[in-house]
């Protein structure tokens, strides 16, 4: 009809009326232009690849088919099911996970979970464009006819459910090879081929349409680093996600910019670790997540991570303290390089920062008799540490009401004559403190010296309370120092610093291996802190929070229950690239049972 | 004013009203839940002085605090106490405690040790409503005042006169009823105690036994004879007593009243809770000028706020609240406690009040609660509702006024409730107790 507006029109009435049938006529049997019958998706395309690129934030179920398949009986959600928490918070449902997905099924008339298996067995992503806060989901079933017979189900079940009798029986639209549903202004529903899209906002759908009409586009693959770390994702993962920090950053709240800004500072780094302070000051960052019968695994990844290279892991050097045996609650091992921190500091650090530095020399001047803390006592320090956490053994009147573990940190020097410097460093800052606490009426601790085996020991005590008089918070601190060989030993507790200087006697620093910082925490001892200091947390939680007291004990209680259903966690940092570090996190059930 | 000033107050018909209620607990207590002060009106002004007096603080409450201590943590033994001050069954016991805690002033920045001052706020409750003499006498060994006035170090021959200084001036007579001299002598006889541990302990070969001359008697006194002299002085009873007028009825109390209470306290042998029962219950108390008196301060101010509109609020927040706004407690500024009276409503404490209230008034939780206290879904219904429910003695025609315009103007009936409860709280109307 387009065509026939832009003819000229002929004058005679009957002649009009002809022209205007011949016309009519000729639009009618002209061969409408078929659509090209659009060609099968691959189903080898990566799934980011339908994605735009204003996808900032990226979520894909790399390894959700078989969640969705197993169901309840997949390794991870049986044993989460089974354990303390699950099983409590189970308790408390209206309904088992069972009944739940009963009513689900008669909801859909079908079983839902083999259907959703169906529907993402070629995976299933999401993306967020934090810039319009809108969101895309994709879904790749196994076929377009499995996922049209899936998405009629569903559809259908809507329309049962709200009795919507024949309102998605047909698409409302069709466009870019796809088949569109709209759900109000809330949400649009595409198919194309074993393709579903379902997002809030039409033109991201449209955008998704359009790249999957290209067979060789790439979407996020073209993000830098994007595909890098896609092709690095391990091939257990169950979800993986892709942040573009850079991107994301503009649209965040002050908060996040904050932490990113604060990141890339070299006192965070100093502190935290480089690896783990750039981490978040990243251009981008990935993390994979998996999940197993024994627990499930974080991975995270950071591209174009802004680490220092004075402190970057191909950097370190030093020696690193041997390792103890005994049953700790939790132990670390760090690499602190804290006199390249000094000697460097006019590099990495803002001016104003200076004379902090300045003051830190000249108070250790006064507890390493005179000699400067960066030039003559740090660079004998290797910058390896290993901290250690144990339960402690209080000598009888000495428990403190709220008991807490121990902790101890192990370094190495590299000449066992500079342990005398350290012993006479501890004792000093020992003597001052007590003269300040003395002025404040504070009550001072005792110095002495204890033996075990051949070590000498300097340890500072508080005076034993009376009976009845209550053993305060701080009788967790007996501070003590030891000097085992080139280790030297430092911790909360004499009876701690005991321990470890009996596994050090014959023990040996070592050269670092490829030695990544770990943190390895066991969920027992966590949980038996919780335990025992519940009266404590409870009392705590109803004057901070408001609670009643029962609200109070569930809220604690079921902090116990969760640590009582992990065996421990373990956190590794590394990564080959300096500009690419790396953090996994390991977290182990405890008393995992088999599925039925 | 007639001279029976302490007579029974026997309301007609009417007259036991809720402004009455609502005025009785706000200075015997701190202020009440609805369900409390409609419970007062339907029950009479007899009953409710008799619940007013009871002691109903649940044990459970009480020990709350004994897990917390070994953390040492003054923050959480604020918290305990707001706890009580809010929730606990005993509002005149809180709030006698709050009057010594005032009037015994002692500081946790010189004592340093939370455990003694739990002791010493243990010791306001317990004895507060009890015999004076036996108040005082606890006091003079309590082992945080004996390290607030360096009494652990007053030895023979080297006396220090700091507590004597203060138990005379601040304490029991006031100044002007004594001499230097009677400060040196019973500095002398309340020489000799210490501190080991946390307990306080008289150590003999410390005292100065010899003779001391105090307030006109000559003899061998100690610490517990030193102040039954004390007690003695007719200005001790009426120091006494324009504590408790200036806690209870207006600041700067007329002498006559002074003298009056004085002379309850001594006949009743310096029972407190016989004294607050005579004057709970008078019409001086109950007289159009005592009413609306006194300035709020801070931790009587928002926990009747908290009460009042029946909100549930985090014992931590509302004791930071109240620091905010100038009265930390087991912190007072001095030896002399805080100066109240206008000293609470300087620029900044003002502005610290209305943040404190707003914030009250704001928080998502307390919405509920608002919802219910002033029951009315209309808007147009509010500021009368709120001056009904929280300013019974009524508010001049501008507060009004302006109470409307908020509601007029407030996006929806939950924006104007808030916006009518923030102003009422935040007036002056209501911040005179």
């Amino acid at each position: 009809m387009e065509l026939a507006a832009t003819l000229p029109v002929p004058r005679s009435s009957m002649t009009r009326t002809l022209a205007i049938a011949a016309l009519a006529l000729f639009a009618w049997v002209w061969p409408r232009s078929t659509p090209e019958a659009s060609a099968p998706l691959s189903p080898d395309r990566d799934l980011a690849s339908f994605f735009p690129e204003r996808c900032r934030i990226y979520l894909e179920g790399t390894g959700t088919t078989a969640l969705f398949e197993q169901g309840l009986e997949h390794p991870f959600v049986h044993a989460l099911l089974t354990s303390e928490l699950g099983t409590a918070l189970l308790s408390k449902a209206p309904r088992t996970p069972d009944q739940a997905l009963a009513v689900a099924d008669a909801w859909l008339g079908q079983p839902v979970l083999p259907l959703v298996a169906d529907l993402t067995r070629g995976g299933i992503g999401l993306g967020f464009d934090p810039k319009t806060k809108t969101v895309v989901v994709v879904m790749r079933g196994s076929s377009a006819d499995s996922v049209a017979g899936s998405l009629t189900a569903a559809l259908d079940a809507l329309e049962r459910q709200f009795g919507w009798p024949g309102a998605f029986d047909a698409p409302a639209e069709r466009e870019r090879d796809a088949e569109l549903w709209s759900f109000g202004n809330d949400a649009i529903l595409a198919r194309r081929d074993a393709l579903l899209v379902l997002g809030n906002e039409r033109a991201l759908v449209t955008d998704v349409l359009d790249l999957a009409a290209e067979p060789g586009a790439r979407g996020l693959l073209d993000r830098p680093g994007f595909a890098g770390h896609r092709a690095g994702m391990p091939t257990d993962s169950t979800f993986w996600v892709w942040l573009d920090l850079a991107e994301i950053e503009p649209h965040a709240d002050q908060g996040f910019r904050e932490l990113r800004a604060g990141n890339r500072s070299p006192a965070v780094q100093g502190i935290l670790g480089t690896e783990i302070g750039a981490l978040l000051a990243a251009r981008a960052l990935s993390a994979s997540l998996s999940l197993h019968d024994h627990g499930l695994e974080l991975g995270l990844r950071a591209f174009d991570a802004p680490c220092l290279a004075a402190l970057a892991p191909e950097a370190r050097a030093g020696e690193v303290p041997a390792e103890v045996g005994g049953e700790d609650a939790a132990s670390a091992l760090v690499y602190r390089d804290y006199a390249r921190f000094f000697t460097q500091r006019a590099e990495h650090f803002a001016p104003e920062t200076l004379p902090g530095f300045a003051e830190a020399v000249t108070n250790g001047a006064l507890f390493f008799e005179g000699r400067d803390l960066g030039e003559d006592v740090l660079p004998h320090l290797s910058p390896w540490i290993r901290l250690v956490s144990r339960e402690l053994a209080f000598d009888e009147g000495r428990r403190p009401e709220i008991p807490l573990p121990g902790l101890a940190a192990l370094a190495v020097l590299d000449d066992e004559r500079e342990g005398e410097h350290w012993a006479a460093a501890f004792q000093t800052l020992i003597a001052l403190l007590n003269v300040d606490r003395a002025q404040k009426g504070g009550k001072s601790m005792q110095l002495r010296l204890a033996r075990e085996g051949e070590v000498e020991i300097s340890v500072a005590r508080f005076a034993t309370p009376a009976p009845g008089e209550g053993v305060d918070l701080r009788y967790n601190l007996e501070p003590a120092l030891a000097v085992v060989g080139r280790h030297l030993v430092l911790g909360t507790h004499l009876s701690l610093v005991r321990e470890l200087v009996r596994e050090l006697e014959h023990a040996r620093p070592r050269s670092p291996a490829g030695d990544r910082e770990t943190l390895e925490v066991d969920a027992g001892s966590l949980h038996a802190a919780v335990e025992r200091n519940s009266a404590f947390l409870v009392a705590q939680k109803m004057l901070e929070d408001g609670l009643e007291r029962p609200a109070a004990e569930r809220e604690i209680e079921g902090l116990r229950m969760a640590l009582a259903s992990f065996e421990g966690a373990r956190l590794e940092v590394g990564g080959s690239d300096r500009a690419a570090p790396e953090v996994r996190l390991e977290l182990r059930l405890a008393n995992v049972e088999s599925p039925r | 004013m007639t001279d029976a000033l302490l007579d029974p107050w026997r309301p007609r018909a009417g007259q036991w009203d809720r402004a009455a209620a609502q005025h009785l607990f706000r200075r015997a207590g701190f202020g009440a839940r609805p369900a409390e002060l409609e419970l007062a009106l339907s029950e009479g002004l007899e009953a409710t002085l008799v619940r007013v007096f009871a002691d109903g603080t649940p044990p459970e409450l009480l020990a709350s605090i004994q897990p917390l201590l070994p953390a040492g943590e003054l923050e959480h033994l604020q918290a305990w106490w707001m706890a009580l001050i809010l929730e606990g069954g005993s509002p005149l016991r809180e709030r006698m405690t709050l009057v010594w805690h005032d009037h015994f002033a002692t500081s946790n920045d010189k004592v340093g040790d939370v455990r003694l001052m739990y002791a010493q706020n243990e010791l306001f409750r317990v004895h507060g409503l009890g015999d004076f003499r036996t108040l005082l006498k606890a006091v003079a060994r309590d082992p945080a005042m004996l390290r607030w006035l360096d009494g652990d170090s007053n030895r023979r021959g080297h006396a220090n006169e700091n507590f004597a200084r203060e138990t005379l001036e601040l304490f029991t007579l006031g100044r002007g009823n004594y001499g230097e001299r009677d400060v040196q002598e019973a500095a002398r006889a309340f020489s000799g105690w210490g501190i080991s541990g946390r307990t306080s302990l008289f150590l003999p070969e410390h005292h100065d036994d010899g003779e001391k001359t105090l307030l006109g008697h000559t003899g061998r006194f100690g610490c517990d004879e030193a102040l039954d002299l004390v007690l003695e002085q007719p200005t001790c009873a009426r120091h006494v007593a324009r504590v408790l007028l200036e806690a209870f009825v207006m600041p700067n109390p007329e002498e006559a009243w002074v003298t009056e209470l004085g002379d309850v306290l001594r006949e009743a042998d310096w029972s407190i809770e016989r004294a607050l029962k005579a004057l709970l219950a008078s019409r001086l108390f109950f007289s159009p000028a005592s009413r609306r008196a006194r300035i709020a301060g801070p931790v009587e101010l928002v926990a009747v706020a908290v009460r009042t509109i029946g909100a549930r609020v985090a014992p931590r927040r509302t004791a930071h609240w109240a620091s905010r706004m100038g009265q930390a407690l087991f912190r007072p500024p001095s030896v002399k406690g805080w100066d109240g009276g206008r000293a609470w409503i300087h620029a900044g404490a003002w502005i610290a009040r209305h943040n404190a209230l707003v914030e009250l008034v704001s928080d998502d939780a307390t919405q509920d609660e608002l919802a219910r206290f002033l029951d009315s879904s209309e808007r147009e219904d509010l500021p009368a509702s709120a001056l009904g429910r929280l300013l019974p003695e009524g508010a001049g025609q501008p507060f009004t006024d302006a109470l409307e315009r908020a509601a007029r103007h407030a996006n929806d009936v939950a924006e104007a409730r808030k916006a009518v409860v923030a102003l009422v709280l935040t007036s002056p109307e209501f911040q005179l107790f």
